[in-house]
């Protein structure tokens, strides 16, 4: 079991005069798996390819267990890449595949065999050592490519997308096989996704990149719960998001919104300027709960069924239009056309900063 | 982004061909080029000495003008007659579901490529000239197979054998690249099949079309065997007028002076070709 | 758009339809009854050149083949030729090849256009010009004219196959190799290498067709000592027309259908012309 860690301080990349990667640093310890996530564009691929070695960073370091790797090729980085499109090597052989980062090493070939079939059976690829690529289904490849990386017991895991380029329905399968895969095998791991789900699913820790910039790290609770930016809040999970202004109100600070409503709040010891107020939908309480001091009246526009949920659209007072889910178990539906009034407790209400 | 110079090993590698190429092609036609302004002196390579423009202007003759308007004449019918030809087997190809027809087809073209050229004319002059199965085809097209006006239409026949597989294994991957959800979409709308074929295959083939046309057209303006062993002397393009030119005075000048205009007149038909393309369809690769 | 009555929609597909299929048939059987005709008169018994069809056959025109020295050496410097000038311009287009295709540098469509370029010049401009040429640099040798000449015009093709297998290697292939730790050499020789020997092969085999059955390149560059089988041929059959061209072109007809069925057995006819972007 490997378990090397690896930190990225500062790392830049430039192209032309776009940075991809724009100052980003990231601290992944010895054994963990942390899920690199982020819209497209965001720079996580170009940062799994520095780490990677095929691209070079304009500034910043990058180590692994310690030791600096930007001077070392990618063939000498000892470490595990799974491509997007898997890469599987057409004209070789499923066992040749994943024999092949071993042969490099110089590994005899009792070992190899030993450490394939170990594979094999992790992978549940048994029986297919002979196939060709072509011949196997999306799922199948995809764990190859994962023991082809894995034969060489490398400190380090890189996973691309690992499940973007497989159907729904496989996808969640893959997604638990592939955890408990890696918690078996238990190397330091990164794996790049735009999928929130894949990510949540995946990792222990989740490092969430916007503009080529790391802007939060943590627990996939502690970022839901306490999300640094409004992208955070937005990228994670569902926000309902007012601008507004803090204001000194009679005995504590309030946060006036735009659209009309005024929240109570703490205000944390460094508020910014351009910050804005946080709430998750499911917070929102239809009818308002007793403890919900806030109340907020609104018009109901349209209510989807959706099985065990509904979704009410309900329209603020300045117009604008949130989405409010409830459970359907036994209460009354509200009617288009109705109002009513929302409730939510100020401790749900989070000051966030605009990014 | 900057785009990247080669390295040395690159260069290494690039540098054979490279070299062949200067050597043997671009030497050689600037040579050629050279020497069809100098004057003809008796037999010799490069023995003439001063500029002229005689082998240049010694061919606005009528007779010469009347063999570069007969190959012109000839590769445009054949071309033409090509694509109607091509374009059945082609779309055959393209749109059968039976592996087995699709690559019987593919065989036929491809083996017809690799065929020699010569021994096929042969076997067509035997096919179609005064002894052959097929002689009956001049009488009924009134031109018997005696005569002298025989030898266009079977150099016309030489040329189809040369050009259509090529503009077939075209036209396949024109018609391989139009998907089939377009006709299927027209055909639920209520269109018969030829109405698909009329407003929907063919404007989205036309760019394809246009091209096989062209390259057939190109092929058959550069040929040189089809006149030789079919022509009979009556049909000459300016390929075997070059040959003639030169082999019989050997006044090399002269035949430099056709081969610079063949070389440009190639060069143009290549260059109209790929605007003609591109202004058709913008999006198009040939 | 005009309405017509489904009945004579109906005519008027119908009849589309039987001018498809006619001209199909015609197609085919225009290309095809040539080579039928020639290889049945292979056979002919007759000395002559009768009408057809024979009544009786002979082999005797395989062996007025076998029997002819010019046909034997030109067979021998036909061979020569193609396989020399196979081998040179497969190595020089396919190492082209692959420099062109490793991404976008500096001048590589111009270079790219130089080497296809071959393929729009007149294959007479070639052979003359390379006459001239060749007696500039005071090369006589018939030989080696012929090979120059024919190394020109085979290089578009070994380039142009070998890219077209080149540029389907997804790059994603060549760093999965490097990051399992093959330094760049063992990559290109595990990896690029294998795929695209499918596309070095059919170049080199098109190569050696065309030069095989060049006749323009070759009639300029040949003399009366070194003449190309179709050089031999053609100059046999002008001094008199008999049946011995179409027992050659019988040999040539089995030898084709020979590398067509290999093709299919190694590659595949599919993946030669390719399936297009939407298969079925």
């Amino acid at each position: 079991m490997n378990s090397a860690g690896l930190d990225l301080v500062n790392v830049v990349k430039r192209f032309g005069d776009h940075a991809a990667v724009d100052g980003a640093s990231l601290s992944v310890k010895g054994g963990e798996i942390v899920a690199l996530l982020g819209p497209s564009g965001c720079g996580k691929t170009t940062t799994l390819r520095l780490v990677a070695g095929f691209e070079q960073p304009d500034a910043g370091s990058i180590a692994i267990g310690g030791a600096d790797i930007a001077r070392l090729p990618p063939y000498r980085r000892d470490i595990g890449l799974v491509f997007q499109d898997y890469a599987l090597f057409p004209h070789l052989t499923v066992a040749a595949n994943i024999d092949y980062g071993m042969k490099q090493r110089g590994i005899e070939k009792a070992e190899q065999d030993r450490r394939r079939g170990e594979l094999l059976r992790l992978t549940r690829l048994e029986g297919l050592d002979e196939r060709r690529p072509m011949a196997l289904s999306g799922g199948q490849q995809q764990r190859v490519a994962l023991a082809r990386a894995l034969a060489i017991s490398p400190k380090l895991l890189l996973l691309d997308e690992p499940l973007s380029n497989l159907d729904a329905k496989l996808r969640e399968t893959l997604r638990i096989e592939l955890r408990d895969i890696l918690r078996v095998v238990g190397t330091t791991t990164l794996v790049v996704t735009h999928d929130q789900t894949e990510a949540i699913g995946l990792a222990d820790r989740i490092a969430l990149m916007n503009k080529g910039r790391i802007v939060q790290v943590g627990t996939a609770r502690e970022i839901y719960q306490e999300p640094a930016t409004r992208f955070v809040a937005e990228f994670i999970g569902q926000s309902i998001w007012f601008s507004g202004h803090l204001r000194q109100g009679t005995e504590r600070a309030e946060f006036v919104a735009d659209d009309g409503p005024v929240f109570p709040v703490a205000a944390p010891a460094n508020v910014r300027t351009g910050s804005g107020l946080s709430i998750r939908p499911e917070h929102v309480h239809l009818p308002p709960r007793p403890d919900d001091v806030i109340r907020i009246p609104a018009s109901v526009t349209n209510v989807e069924f959706f099985g065990a949920e509904l979704i009410v659209f309900c329209r603020l007072d300045s117009g604008r239009v949130i989405r409010i889910p409830i459970r359907s178990d036994d209460r009354v539906i509200p009617v288009a056309g109705a109002n009513v009034e929302l409730g939510v407790s100020p401790d749900r209400c989070r000051i966030v900063a605009d990014d | 982004m900057r785009q990247p110079r080669l390295s040395a090993f690159q260069c290494a590698l690039l540098a054979p061909g490279a070299i062949l190429l200067a050597v043997l092609l671009v030497a050689p036609i600037a040579l050629m080029a050279v020497e069809s302004f100098r004057p003809f002196v008796g037999g010799r390579v490069g023995a003439g000495a001063g500029w002229t423009l005689r082998n240049y202007t010694e061919l606005i003759e009528p007779a010469y003008a009347f063999y570069f308007y007969d190959t012109f004449r000839i590769g445009f019918i054949v071309s033409a007659i090509a694509l109607l030809l091509a374009t059945p087997l082609a779309w055959q190809a393209a749109r059968t579901k039976r592996r087995a027809v699709r690559v019987s087809i593919f065989g036929l073209l491809i083996g017809l490529l690799f065929m020699s050229l010569v021994a096929r004319l042969y076997a067509i002059q035997m096919t179609w000239g005064t002894n052959g199965p097929l002689a009956f085809f001049g009488t009924l097209i009134g031109v018997p197979a005696r005569s002298a006006g025989y030898a266009a239409i079977q150099v016309a026949i030489g040329l189809l054998h040369f050009v259509v597989p090529m503009s077939a294994i075209i036209l396949i991957g024109t018609f391989q690249n139009i998907s089939p959800r377009l006709e299927e979409a027209a055909a639920s709308l209520g269109a018969p099949r030829w109405r698909v074929a009329l407003t929907v295959t063919l404007p989205l083939a036309a760019p394809g079309l246009l091209s096989a046309f062209m390259i057939a057209f190109a092929m058959c303006i550069s040929n040189f065997v089809v006149p030789l062993i079919l022509g009979r002397g009556v049909v000459l393009f300016t390929t075997n007028l070059m040959y003639v030119r030169f082999s019989d005075v050997a006044n090399f000048p002269s035949g430099a002076a056709i081969g610079v205009i063949m070389f440009a007149l190639a060069g143009f038909v290549i260059y109209f070709m790929t605007q003609l393309v591109r202004w058709v369809s913008p999006e198009a690769q040939s | 758009m005009t309405h017509m009555p489904p009945s004579a929609s109906t005519a008027l597909d119908w009849t589309a339809s039987a001018v498809f299929r006619f001209l199909l048939a015609a197609s085919i059987l225009f290309l095809i009854l040539p080579v039928v005709v020639s290889v049945v008169l292979s056979f002919d018994d007759r000395q002559f050149l009768g009408p057809f069809p024979p009544k009786q056959f002979s082999l005797r025109w395989y062996r007025s083949f076998l029997d002819n020295p010019a046909y034997l050496d030109g067979l021998i410097v036909s061979l020569k030729l193609a396989v020399l000038s196979t081998v040179i311009s497969t190595v020089a287009g396919a190492c082209a090849a692959y420099v062109i295709a490793s991404g976008r540098w500096r001048g590589r469509d111009t270079v790219e256009l130089l080497f296809l370029s071959p393929k729009f010049v007149p294959t007479v401009v070639i052979g003359f010009s390379i006459l001239g040429f060749a007696s500039a640099i005071q090369v006589f040798d018939p030989f080696t004219r012929l090979i120059m000449g024919h190394v020109v015009i085979t290089i578009p093709f070994t380039v142009r196959a070998t890219l077209a297998s080149l540029v389907g290697i997804r790059r994603s292939l060549v760093e999965a190799a490097i990051s399992l730790g093959a330094p760049p050499w063992r990559a290109f020789l595990d990896v690029t290498l294998p795929l695209a020997r499918t596309g070095i092969v059919a170049g080199a085999l098109m190569a050696f067709v065309l030069s095989f059955d060049e006749v323009a390149v070759s009639l300029f560059l040949s003399d009366a000592f070194t003449q190309t089988l179709p050089i031999a041929l053609v100059a046999e059959m002008r001094a008199n027309l008999n049946l011995t061209v179409a027992a050659v072109s019988t040999v040539f007809a089995a030898v084709t259908i020979l590398i067509v069925f290999f093709l299919d057995r190694a590659i595949g006819l599919d993946r030669v012309i390719g399936q297009g972007l939407y298969r079925g």
